[in-house]
């Protein structure tokens, strides 16, 4: 009879070896099948023995008798004719184990156990395998891609290669030193067994695929931090889940102590300086008119505020445990302006005048001064006469026919103007109507955006003059020495007349803009207008002597265009409760309680109008809204706003117009909750 | 030193030029040149000789070419160094008193230029 066994062992040739010596035979008496390669696996991890069968022809003479035998139970009377330690280890190898529990007849039929693939020849049938797509099978070495016959003798062998992915990762360190990174990108390790398939004539080769996902090992980690000297701040949890993670990632695994930001010096006054806007309003909703106290006043001796001193931040430690300083602080210097003293080593300003405080913070720099209030407990007519002063101004009656009211400040009027006009620097607060009137709130500003647009088209022309000159000092040829003789003025008066003809004239109105405007401007823009008459204007007496000197009109020119950029729109407004037949212009917004009859007003803000528009043109540079727009009696109204800006009116009543930068719209019906505006490709929308 | 000569070639009157153009030409170029030269036709400023110029005597060179022009002259400037056509051209001057005036100016000659 043929005696096999199935054989397990480290190498091909230590299985063979085995099961040899368990037949008791020797190599050239016996058929050896390769049923497994041997694995190597990674770690000892997935490695796996060599698996051969054994088999040993014609020894004896039972032949006849093995041939009825079922092969497990031949392989059982092999097994007991061989001096087989029980607890041999590949006594669970043999096939008695591996095959199937089903005690049918399994002749004719192929199964998979355990990775390996059996099978039992018959006369009558033939089993047969098929490998699915991805499996290669190999029947004795050749590689088979359809479906084969198998016989007993045949050698199977399937290769299936186990896949690892190596995991990846990295440390890295926040620019700033205040956060370490480890970003991950897991490894895998794919192992790839048979899959099991119980005895039958056709079976069909599976793979079945299973994942592991490889822990990155944490040491390595560390160590990388040290490498790194990352020691501050390290969060272990998160590095572990950054080791174990399954998913790609960033992990956060240290974090440094931020710096606690200190303060700067700054001016804490001891009352409400700001001015408010809106008017103040009862706990019912109603305006309370007398009680009204716009704008905040100091009386004189009155402590305005104290200066706080800087206070230090607090340094924080970075990952790898380096100071990092908090961001500087720096002291608040005051300049005493107009109507303040400063006290107890600067650090209290109190009031020398009384009237409105003001404080104005520039950088690291604060200018407190109190504008000077102007009351008035009665009308403004002929008896008073016009009103002009620097401060602000407030006026307990009305505004009467034909007079001016000018203030530098804020103007407060009680009652009404009638038929007058009132300018004022900053805001106009007119608690009933504006009737027939004009009135104008940051004109000045006007004039300061008249004095940005020269100034920064001389500054261009000045430093391409300086760059002209440095040029034309560096040719050999021309004696700079002259200048410390005649200075600039007789190369100024050539420039002149090459291409910077448009300097002299655009100088002279600069100049001119400048003095025009003596009551709004400070001496630093008389300051430049001198400078610049003896300089560039005088030109045959220039002061200019050197190069340095122009530069230093540049500067100051320079300070003067930011200051221009910088807008106080948001302290001009205007309130009023009613206008008439009114031209109203703000650089700020403006905002009307009850409503507009006919009326011109412009803002460079807001229009808000909580009552209705009859007739007349609003213009706001932003948001226009009304509560409701147009007239029934046919007076034109006109509403626009430029091609960012948005109108909102609660109800539009026909034939009123909008327009929303160059397009306009004319309603024919009325047409409650109107906002209209442009969108991307520049059409109206209303809705 | 500065000094002056004033040749007569048929009806040209060339005006040779020797030393600095500069504030200290102020004088004789107010009181002796720019009589000599009035009721001329055709007058030519020969520069060879003229190594440095100042602001100054550019300012008198200008003034004495308009007032030439205005009692109906003819002027060029002939002969001028490269250093100081370079200074020329830096103010502008071949714009100012036209192109024509500088008759060695080469076509090609692009005045240098920064931007403005």
């Amino acid at each position: 009879m043929e005696r096999k066994i199935v054989s397990k062992g480290k190498t091909i040739k230590q299985a063979v070896s085995i099961a040899l010596d368990l037949l008791n035979a020797k190599k050239d008496e016996a058929d050896i099948e390769i049923i497994e390669h041997e694995k190597r696996g990674f770690l000892g991890l997935g490695s796996k023995p060599a698996v051969v069968r054994v088999t040993v022809r014609n020894k004896d003479n039972r032949e006849g008798v093995a041939e009825s035998l079922s092969s497990v139970e031949a392989l059982k009377q092999a097994a007991e004719s061989l001096d087989f330690p029980e607890d041999f280890p590949s006594l669970s190898d043999t096939p008695d184990s591996a095959a199937p529990e089903a005690e049918h007849d399994l002749s004719g039929m192929v199964w998979v156990s355990e990775g390996s693939i059996f099978c039992k020849d018959a006369p009558d049938k033939y089993p047969m395998v098929s490998p699915r797509k991805g499996v290669k099978l190999f029947k004795n070495g050749e590689l088979v891609k359809k479906t084969v016959i198998v016989f007993e003798k045949d050698v199977l062998h399937v290769e299936l290669a186990d896949e690892i992915v190596e995991p990846k990762w990295e440390v890295t360190v926040s620019q700033d030193g205040m956060a370490a990174f480890l970003k991950v990108i897991p490894g895998t390790r794919i192992f790839r067994r048979l899959k099991d398939k119980l005895p039958s004539q056709f079976v069909e080769l599976e793979v079945t695929e299973s994942k592991d996902f490889i822990v990155i090992d944490i040491d390595r980690i560390l160590d990388r931090l040290k490498e790194l000297e990352i020691v501050h701040g390290v969060d272990f949890s998160e590095i572990a889940r950054a080791c174990t993670s399954e998913a790609e990632g960033t992990f956060v695994i240290a974090r440094g102590t931020p710096p606690t930001p200190g303060k700067h010096g700054y001016f804490q006054p001891t009352q409400e300086v700001e001015v408010k806007k809106g008017l103040k309003h009862r706990e019912d909703g109603t305006i309370d008119y007398r009680e009204i106290q716009q704008f905040p006043s100091v009386e004189r001796g009155q402590v305005l505020g104290v200066v706080q001193p800087p206070t230090q931040g607090v340094p924080g430690i970075s990952v790898t445990n380096e100071l990092v300083l908090s961001p500087e602080v720096y002291p608040l210097s005051i300049i005493e302006g107009k109507g303040v003293v400063l006290v107890e080593d600067g650090t209290k300003a109190v009031a020398t005048a009384s009237g409105h405080p003001e404080i104005s913070v520039k950088g690291h720099v604060a200018k407190i001064s109190v504008i000077p209030k102007l009351i008035l407990n009665k009308d403004i007519d002929i008896q008073t006469g016009n009103i002009h002063y620097v401060g602000d101004v407030e006026i307990l009656g009305s505004v009467q026919d034909g007079m001016l009211v000018e203030a530098h400040g804020n103007i407060l009027v009680r009652e009404n103007i009638n038929r007058a006009k009132v300018f004022a620097g900053k805001a106009i607060i007119v608690q009933n109507n504006v009737i027939s009137s004009e009135v104008a709130a940051g004109k000045n500003n006007h004039l300061k955006a008249d004095l940005s647009l020269i100034l920064s088209d001389l500054l261009g022309k000045m430093k391409n003059m300086v760059g002209a000159i440095q040029q034309l000092s560096s040719v050999s040829a021309f004696k700079v020495s002259s200048f410390t003789r005649t200075g600039l003025g007789p190369l100024l008066k050539i420039l002149y007349d090459g291409k910077y003809k448009s300097f002299l004239p655009l100088t002279k109105t600069l100049i001119n803009k400048i003095q025009s405007g003596k009551d709004a401007l400070d001496e630093k823009w008389f300051e430049l207008a001198e400078r610049m008459q003896k300089g560039f204007v005088n030109v045959n007496f220039s002061e200019f002597r050197t190069v340095e000197d122009i530069q230093q009109v540049i500067k100051m020119a320079e300070e003067l265009y930011h200051s221009v950029c910088e807008t106080d729109d948001d302290i001009c407004f205007i309130k009023a409760s009613i206008a008439h037949n009114s031209e109203i212009y703000s650089s700020g917004d403006i905002s009307i309680e009850k409503g507009i009859y006919n009326s011109k007003l412009h803002a460079g803000g807001c229009i808000e109008v909580d009552g209705f528009v009859r007739g007349g043109e609003i213009y706001a540079s932003k948001v226009v809204k009304i509560a409701e727009a147009g007239a029934r009696g046919g007076i034109a109204t006109k509403i626009s706003v430029p091609k960012n800006g948005t109108i909102r009116i609660g109800l539009a009543i026909e034939d009123t117009v909008i327009q929303v930068g160059n397009k306009t719209h004319t309603f024919t019906v009325r047409t409650s909750n109107v906002y209209a505006r442009l969108n991307e490709s520049g059409e109206l929308i209303i809705a | 030193m500065f000094t002056y000569e004033i040749i007569q070639e048929e009806s040209k009157s060339i005006v040779k030029i020797n030393g600095d153009l500069d504030i200290d030409v102020t004088e004789i170029m107010q009181d002796e040149i720019t009589p000599a030269l009035m009721e001329r036709q055709d007058i030519e400023f020969d520069f060879s000789n003229v190594p440095f110029v100042d602001s100054s005597g550019i300012g008198l060179l200008m003034t004495l070419i308009n007032e030439l022009r205005e009692a109906g002259s003819q002027v060029t400037i002939t002969k001028v160094s490269q250093e100081v056509m370079y200074v020329f051209s830096l103010l502008q001057l071949p714009e100012i008193l036209g192109r024509e005036i500088f008759v060695d100016l080469k076509r090609d000659f692009e005045p240098v230029s920064d931007t403005n």
